[in-house]
């Protein structure tokens, strides 16, 4: 029996030891100049860590050559599908890199309220890379404002994807259609396309993200307007279970009980549905403008893609032309330690020359100006001109901000899909959801304007 | 003799230490640091923790998606367990004698334990695959949505899984368990003219009892540590109709940065597994036909 | 009637059991399209480059280089280290020692995973984390359970008679060990490794704990290409990728059968 205390004891000293040695991570740069990406005097290197998606991370590898020719600086990048695996136990320790795109897997509102992401406003205000430009002027505002919460600019935008639908110009020429234009022509395409034999739309319904992106925030929009998805994303009371939510759920209602949707479609992972799209098995998917790069090497030759917005309703209050996109986050952590080096090659990599190469190689938009103004690639240009003609961007911030809230709606929207919820209960039970939300005092509220 | 026995703890000492610093350190401690954890709010993202006290429980008790998950695993134990339990035994009698047929079977039976779990997952995705799957290809067209994009059905084919994987080793149990019998009772028995139904029923179940506790055991350890089947089958989908709380833990752990929360369900979970086994243990204590097995 | 019933279940148990890995390896010669396309038909012809797909740009012979590293580092160390404390916990008696056994046993009640968020902390501290050497460690501590379990079983069986002949002829404790015990021990060694050697190569939980996809291992691996997010739905090298993971094992057990059979029933029979 003593020896089983004395056992206990030395565990309990252990683990108490263990917890003793949690040394905080963010505020011990509080250095007495603040960094300004412009003193690139030493010859320190720099590590930045990015997610590899699908294009690739030779891009940053390039970039950091020619910054070391530039200024002598190294620049090391760590590239990975899922660097955010990396990342994590790197802040754990409290040795974080020095730059780093961790891709969406990482957390990185919640790394803002732990203090360990640098608040970059005042460096916004100092001189872009070799130009006598303010930084912060050089980016598209709407784009950039995307990175800003909790008071502060705390994360920048690199490229950015646009969302919307996919459809198969050759496909659609030889059997006369054409891509819809609103909700009606859409129901009417998709009954000739059934007809064919062929299945309308397919989805990647493994990843509900994908139809809350492309068909229940444009159709919600479409029914009350671009503030009513500001009154969501906030998480305002009824905004979740208002006539917008119902109303856009009963679309996608409608869409499945007509049969629209490829059968099985809800068990399909992202690479399974896009799979379908690609060979002709299904006529439209939703999905980003990655969609091309993503299905390159597995689709068949000669494959053409052409991109459309969300046919949203023709009497709709929303404006027509509002359209989604999704920024890509970079940000620089607080416990870095050559902040200087690091915001000074991401100054380079957003210089205008860098982002148009980026969208040249790449096939992707930028969120600096000027930058997507060059030669775009086909499944490209259709989106490049909606952004650019587009008087309402937007993009999901709720889905970083409360990923709580992001996941009730994606298994609220499983159910309505399937039928176990109409689409009354959709919006009651996605209410419920915001609600918890409002009152889990362990989130963190940020207002999106 | 002093020197003798200081010779004797020494090699007691020195032969034990890897072994109880490695386990202590690496095992003993992390799990006694999950209690710790659990109090605490830690996103993951960040060497930050605060004291939160009960909070992470009073949340994850109001979570819909902890108790679907806690049923989820009440089905594979009172459901997949039972079917598990007695086709292993049927399987095992069976297979005890020394027939060709029999010989295949007992060199085959445990293919499906000895496999990567993860081989296993992704394997069943095929066979209930929407459009290509191995049930697609015999003309089984099972629900619009796909056999795992149904809420309704997806566990189920999750518990088909299951039991798929775990039959062999059962089996493998019952039947060292038959093979150790005393061969008088058996010879007794075929003399009696008790063959098939009739020997399972008078000597194979009443012998068997100790082997019906370890397995029974087994079952509800295994059950409660389902994990990789589920993290790559489904992940949870549809709609967390296939959630189990060990998935649901990593999902709270890297998709919602809530290392706190996450703990706080390893914490409950620990006790589950505890209390489960220890009803188990109980409902099997002892053989209730112990008279008449003699 | 009756032995029509068994044959039967014999029949059934086959088909159920064998025709799934079949049909895995048949898919593993198809092109990836016509897996989906078709899944009952036989292959076309040898689509060999399947194998070269999963190998390459799957990554899987990277990773199948790291199980391999691992499993064999992990046996390296786990079986002395474990045959060293089961063979005290067998033969001596000492104060603790019921207790020392049972929270070593407690060890096999408990899913490993439950223990995720502190080995994460604690490999993040200690740099362990996304380390072959950290995965290494943590593979030896969380298979000590079972494998001083079995063992303390085969050294209790073997007769004490032998040790005390060792002692007479002056060999110290050590010794009697490492040159009477052991070699005696070996047939136990053996099927402990064995079944060791085949969890530790499909072990999926703390290498997904403990790794980042960067440095993945064999069965994380093939769950990442699965459920992809690695931007190539290739079929034909996923199915590959099975046959990669599945065949050493089902060789080893193959050879091994009686041997592996015989720790899993140590393991469990008490």
């Amino acid at each position: 029996m003593t020896q089983k205390s004395k056992w206990l004891a030395i565990a309990l000293v252990a683990v108490l030891g263990i917890a003793g040695c949690n040394g905080g991570g963010g505020g011990a740069t509080d250095t007495v100049t603040a960094p300004t990406g412009d003193k690139l005097t030493t010859s320190d290197s720099v590590e930045v860590m990015v997610f590899e998606g699908g294009y690739g991370k030779d891009f940053y590898e390039k970039a950091a050559e020619e910054y070391k020719a530039e200024t002598g600086v190294t620049v090391n990048i760590v590239g990975d599908p899922r660097i955010d695996e990396q990342v994590k136990p790197r802040f754990v320790q409290g040795n974080p890199p020095d730059l780093t795109y961790p891709g969406w897997r990482f957390d990185h509102w919640k790394a803002v309220d732990d203090e360990e992401v640098m608040k970059l406003d005042s460096v916004m205000g100092g001189k872009a890379w070799k130009s006598e430009e303010l930084w912060k002027d050089t980016f598209e505002p709407s784009i950039l404002k995307l990175g800003y919460g909790s008071g502060g600019q705390y994360v920048l935008p690199y490229f950015y994807s646009v969302i919307g639908w996919w459809y198969d110009p050759d496909l659609f020429a030889t059997n006369g259609w054409t891509p819809p234009t609103n909700y009606t022509e859409l129901l009417a395409l998709c009954q000739k396309i059934k007809d064919k034999g062929m299945a309308p739309i397919t989805y990647q319904g493994q990843y509900p993200d994908y139809m809350i992106s492309g068909m229940l925030t444009p159709w919600a929009i479409s029914v009350g307007g671009i503030d009513q998805y500001m009154k969501m994303q906030n998480l305002e009371p009824g905004a979740w279970n208002s006539d917008a939510v119902i109303r856009a759920a009963k679309m996608i209602r409608e869409l499945r009980d007509m049969g629209y949707f490829q059968s099985g479609a809800t068990a399909m992972s992202h690479t399974e549905s896009q799979s379908e799209f690609v060979n002709s098995k299904a006529a439209m998917i939703p999905c980003g403008t990655w969609l091309y790069s993503e299905m390159e090497n597995t689709m068949p030759k000669d494959r053409k893609m052409k991109f459309f917005l969300p046919p949203v309703l023709i009497d709709g209050k929303g404006d027509p032309s509002a359209i989604m996109i999704k920024i890509e986050p970079w940000f620089v952590p607080q416990a870095a330690k050559n902040q200087e080096h690091a915001i000074g090659f991401y100054k380079y990599m957003t210089s205008k020359e860098k982002a148009q190469q980026f969208v040249t190689e790449k096939g992707t938009l930028m969120a600096v100006k000027g930058a997507n103004q060059v030669d775009l690639p086909m499944h490209l240009q259709d989106a490049a001109n909606l952004v650019a003609s587009s008087s309402a961007i937007y993009a999901p911030q709720w889905r970083d901000f409360y990923p709580a809230m992001y996941k009730a709606v994606e298994t609220n929207i499983t159910k309505l899909v399937s039928g176990e919820l109409t689409p009354e209960e959709f919006g009651a039970e996605c209410e419920k959801a915001a609600e918890e939300i409002r009152n889990d005092n362990r989130v963190t509220k940020r207002t999106i304007e | 003799m002093r020197a003798a026995r200081w010779r004797r703890n020494g090699f007691i000492v020195a032969f034990l230490s890897p072994a109880v610093l490695l386990y202590a350190f690496f095992v003993l401690i992390p799990f006694l640091q999950t209690f710790q954890l659990s109090f605490t709010s830690f996103s993951g993202v960040s060497s930050k923790r605060k004291f939160v006290g009960w909070e992470n429980y009073q949340y994850l008790f109001k979570d819909e998606v902890l108790w679907t998950s806690f049923k989820n695993v009440a089905i594979l134990l009172g459901v997949a367990g039972p079917i598990i339990f007695i086709l292993s035994l049927l399987l095992a009698h069976a297979i005890s004698g020394d027939s060709r047929g029999a010989k295949v079977i007992r060199a085959i039976y445990l293919f499906p334990q000895i496999i990567s779990i993860v081989a296993v997952a992704v394997l069943w995705r095929f066979i209930y695959h929407p459009t290509g799957g191995i049930l697609k290809g015999l003309g089984i067209h099972g629900p619009y949505d796909g056999w795992l994009g149904t809420s309704s059905t997806a566990f189920w084919c999750v518990c088909v899984a299951f039991i798929w994987v775990s039959l062999g080793f059962y089996t493998m149990l019952f039947s060292a368990g038959i093979r150790s019998m005393p061969r008088e009772v058996l010879e007794a028995c075929e003399l009696e003219g008790a063959r098939g139904w009739k020997k399972f029923a008078k000597v194979t179940w009443p012998m068997l009892f100790s082997l019906r506790r370890v397995a029974a055991v087994y079952v509800a350890i295994h059950v409660m540590a389902t994990f990789a089947l589920v993290n790559v089958m489904t992940d949870g989908n549809p709609a967390d109709s296939t959630q189990v709380p060990l998935n649901y833990m990593v999902y709270l752990m890297h998709r919602e940065s809530d290392f706190g929360g996450a703990s706080a369900l390893a914490a409950m979970n620990f006790f589950v597994v505890l209390a489960v086994s220890l009803v188990v243990m109980f409902l099997f204590r002892r053989n209730p036909e112990e008279g008449r097995a003699r | 009637m009756r032995k029509g019933l068994t044959w039967f279940a014999y029949v059934a148990f086959f088909v159920i059991t064998v025709f799934p890995l079949l049909w895995v390896l048949m898919s593993s010669f198809k092109d990836g399209a016509s897996i989906l396309r078709s899944p009952w038909e036989m292959p076309a012809g040898m689509a060999w480059e399947n194998y070269g797909n999963a190998w390459t740009t799957g990554k899987l012979g990277a990773s199948l280089v790291r199980s391999l590293i691992t499993t064999v580092a992990t046996l390296a160390l786990l079986l002395p280290i474990g045959a060293m404390a089961a063979y005290v916990l067998a033969r001596f008696t000492f104060k603790g020692k019921a207790f020392l056994t049972g929270t070593f046993l407690g060890g096999m009640m408990f899913p490993n995973i439950l223990a995720a968020v502190p080995v994460f902390l604690l490999a993040s501290k200690l740099k362990m984390y996304d380390t072959l050497w950290g995965l290494v460690i943590i593979y030896v501590a969380y298979s000590l359970s079972f494998t001083i379990f079995v063992l303390s079983g085969f050294f209790s069986a073997i007769p004490k008679e032998l040790e005390e002949a060792a002692v007479i002829d002056g060999c110290g404790y050590a010794s009697t060990f490492f040159r009477v015990v052991l070699p005696i021990a070996k047939p136990g060694l053996i099927v402990v490794g064995l079944f060791n050697g085949i969890g530790l190569w499909n072990e999926y939980n703390l290498a997904k704990v403990m790794m980042s996809a960067q440095n993945a291992t064999l069965s994380v691996n093939l769950a990442n290409l699965t459920n992809n997010q690695f931007y190539k739905a290739d079929w034909g090298a996923l199915f590959a990728g099975l046959v990669i993971v599945m065949l050493p094992v089902l060789v080893v057990y193959w050879l091994f059968k009686d041997r592996i059979q015989q720790a899993m029933l140590a393991g469990a029979i008490k």
